[in-house]
């Protein structure tokens, strides 16, 4: 594996940023500019490029950081970063207006991720603002015909970021064993083949 | 100023469309010129392949601030401008200098351009939009700071 | 928080040499009286009916400690050993006392799993009905929450009345519980929150009593999704939930695979039978024997997914967290 790196994605203020900065050991670089879009949001500056942080591992080897610009003018970058990441977090901020909606955007971006069991998703705020339900997730990730995991986390607090990427492995390495297994069916092998010819 | 209204103010716009056109036309072998805010949103352009210019807008503001980001991570300081170099032709994007930071300018032009050109006539319109808003934010906080008659 | 006593008072007995047996007694004394104003009651006694025997650390051996041995005798006939290090120090006899209550106070795991199941057990009776009505939750005989099936939601009965799915167990243990659909009338002034937090912590509790009824036919069981209560739970729930997708399982089928000790998977299954995570009804499943897979080449594949794994056990460490 080239390069180690774990994606955050999600809309605006959900803190991408703040999940990066819990576990990232250098302050993270972000490309930073003024947001002009005040009905988009209140904050005052916004990601156009991607927030960068890195963690050196007991190997040597470097974890790379990285989070995608959330507004959907920004999608074209989405695949850009999420391409040979170990795993995407989908962060969520269910107080923003349609967080349905969002979770929508994101499944629909990360497609290919989902299929190899490499998303999960992190709802934010859900204490003050419980609707949607994480039921409600559910369905709507189901509606999709999707399945991945769909959690309760708030980034300001490391350990909560730390459980989501918990998650996340375990999904990876849930699936990591079941391909190892059936690659080692010959007769899956052979339609396997088959299929490419 | 703490905000800018989504929609520019009408005499402002006039003056970057006005520009946009002019540069269009000054640039031998333009293909078009976007004008976007630094967070990415499309404010004025001329285009005329069939590139999109709303993605265009986020991109260049994207380009941009990565452009400046690497400029002082590499300790070369501040990017000036940022140039993609490819098959079909060149864009130029940078900065419109001005008092409050908005907006980026970018111009496209086909293989044959003459880099020198596109640069100095990219840089000139940056710096009439610049003026232009420089003006506008003057008169603007006057009137915000004027006092009430009673 | 007030220490209730849970039973009659606790006996100790002192079971050492006669020099030091009348000193220890002494201590007790004093100690016994002031566990007595934090309503803590014990009494002295003889070993052989005693709830807790205090010995010397090393009795029976060469070694010479200064160190004490208490011997706790639990309800359950389990004996628990706590060692008194330095028991002449200000405050060591309290504290081991106190701790020994605690332990003389724990509700066996059985208590806990047998409450949980029949918990679930009249809670899936009373979903089931057609047009279930709201449910009274009575804690101690007081009404503690209206429970809403159809919307798995529940209502304390006073803002501070609310509690966590532990403190709800713990008190259902303590003072006795019934759940019993609710004779018309006024509805809390209290905001809903979601029942299923409760209902997943009794369905992991009840697993080590096997699974709900409705769990052991051989019907399919098919999660509807991941099901997310389960984030940060045992260690095989990921295996569990890779195997509830595609509605290729039962009960019967997962406990063949021994993903997990049998406690654990019915756990989990009760814990999302409770929580309403399975789609309904399921073609039958047979028990399948799993075809062994031909070891040079799983051994190739897996090569191939070992950097990842390394990658992220290398990520884990790093991060502190628990599993590798």
């Amino acid at each position: 594996m080239s390069e180690i790196k774990l994606l955050f994605a999600g809309p605006m203020g959900a803190g991408k940023t703040t999940a990066i900065r819990s576990i990232s050991e250098i302050e993270p670089i972000s490309t930073e500019v003024e947001n002009t879009d005040f009905a988009e949001s209140s904050k005052a500056e916004t990601t156009v490029a991607m927030d960068y942080g890195e963690l050196t591992l007991d190997t040597g080897h470097k974890l790379r950081l990285y989070g995608s610009p959330g507004q959907r003018r920004f999608e074209f970058m989405w695949p850009l970063l999420a391409e040979g990441a170990l795993g995407v977090v989908v962060l969520l901020d269910n107080s923003r207006p349609d967080p349905l909606a969002d979770l929508a955007d994101f499944l629909s971006a990360f497609g290919s991720q989902i299929g190899a069991g490499r998303v999960v998703v992190a709802v934010g705020r859900l204490h003050s603002h419980p609707h949607p339900s994480l039921d409600d997730y559910l369905d709507a990730v189901a509606s999709r015909g999707h399945f991945l995991p769909v959690v309760d986390a708030d980034v300001r607090r490391r350990d909560d970021v730390i459980g989501v990427l918990d998650v996340l492995f375990e999904q990876i390495q849930t699936v990591d064993r079941a391909s190892a297994a059936s690659d080692a069916d010959e007769w899956l092998q052979l339609v396997q083949r088959a299929r490419t010819q | 100023m703490t905000q800018i209204s989504r929609n520019l103010p009408l005499a402002l716009k006039a003056t970057i469309d006005e520009a946009v056109r002019s540069l269009h036309q000054r640039v031998p072998a333009a293909i078009g010129c976007v004008i976007a805010t630094v967070d990415g949103r499309l404010v004025s352009h001329v285009v005329d392949n069939e590139a999109d210019p709303p993605r265009i807008a986020a991109m260049i503001g994207s380009m941009v601030a990565l452009g400046e980001t690497i400029g002082r991570e590499v300790r070369i300081d501040r990017s000036q401008y940022v140039v993609v170099n490819a098959l079909n032709g060149t864009l130029l994007a940078q900065r419109v200098p001005s008092r409050k930071e908005l907006f980026v300018v970018s111009t496209l032009a086909r293989p044959t351009t003459n880099l020198g050109i596109l640069l100095h006539e990219t840089r000139t319109t940056a710096a009439e939009i610049g003026r232009a808003l420089d003006e506008w934010l003057d008169r603007y906080q006057a009137a915000a700071a004027a006092p009430v008659v009673t | 928080m007030m220490n209730t006593q849970d039973a009659a008072p606790f006996s100790i007995a002192v079971a050492l040499p006669t020099y030091l047996k009348s000193l220890v007694e002494r201590m007790l004394q004093g100690v016994l009286r002031e566990q007595q104003e934090h309503g803590l009651q014990w009494y002295l006694s003889d070993t052989a009916n005693a709830d807790v025997t205090v010995r010397m650390l090393g009795e029976g051996t060469q070694a010479i400690s200064p160190n004490l041995l208490a011997e706790v005798r639990r309800r359950d006939g389990s004996v628990d050993l706590i060692k008194i290090e330095g028991p002449w120090r200000t405050g060591a006899m309290a504290l081991a006392l106190t701790q020994i209550a605690e332990l003389l106070r724990a509700r066996p795991a059985q208590e806990k799993s047998s409450l949980a199941l029949q918990w679930l057990q009249r809670w899936c009776e009373l979903r089931a009905q057609p047009n279930p009505p709201p449910v009274e939750l009575r804690i101690g005989g007081r009404l503690a929450a209206l429970l809403d099936a159809r919307n798995a939601s529940m209502q304390f009965a006073e803002r501070s009345t609310a509690a966590t799915p532990e403190q709800c167990i713990a008190a259902m243990l303590r003072d006795g519980w019934s759940l019993q659909p609710a004779p018309v009338a006024a509805v809390p002034a209290t905001r809903p929150v979601s029942l299923k937090p409760l209902l997943w912590q009794l369905g992991l509790q009840s697993g080590t009593l096997g699974a709900l009824p409705e769990l052991r036919s051989s019907g399919a069981l098919r999660l509807k999704g991941w099901p997310y209560l389960a984030a940060g739970g045992h260690p095989s729930f990921a295996e569990l939930i890779k195997h509830l997708r595609n509605g290729n399982n039962n009960r019967a089928t997962l406990q063949t695979l021994a993903l997990a000790p049998r406690a654990v998977v019915d756990g989990f299954l009760n814990a999302c039978l409770a929580c309403e995570f399975f789609h309904e009804g399921g073609a039958a499943v047979a028990v399948a024997v799993a075809a062994p897979v031909p070891a040079t080449t799983q051994a190739a594949s897996l090569a191939r997914s070992g950097d990842e794994q390394a990658i992220i056990s290398a990520i884990r460490r790093t991060l502190g967290m628990g599993r590798q």
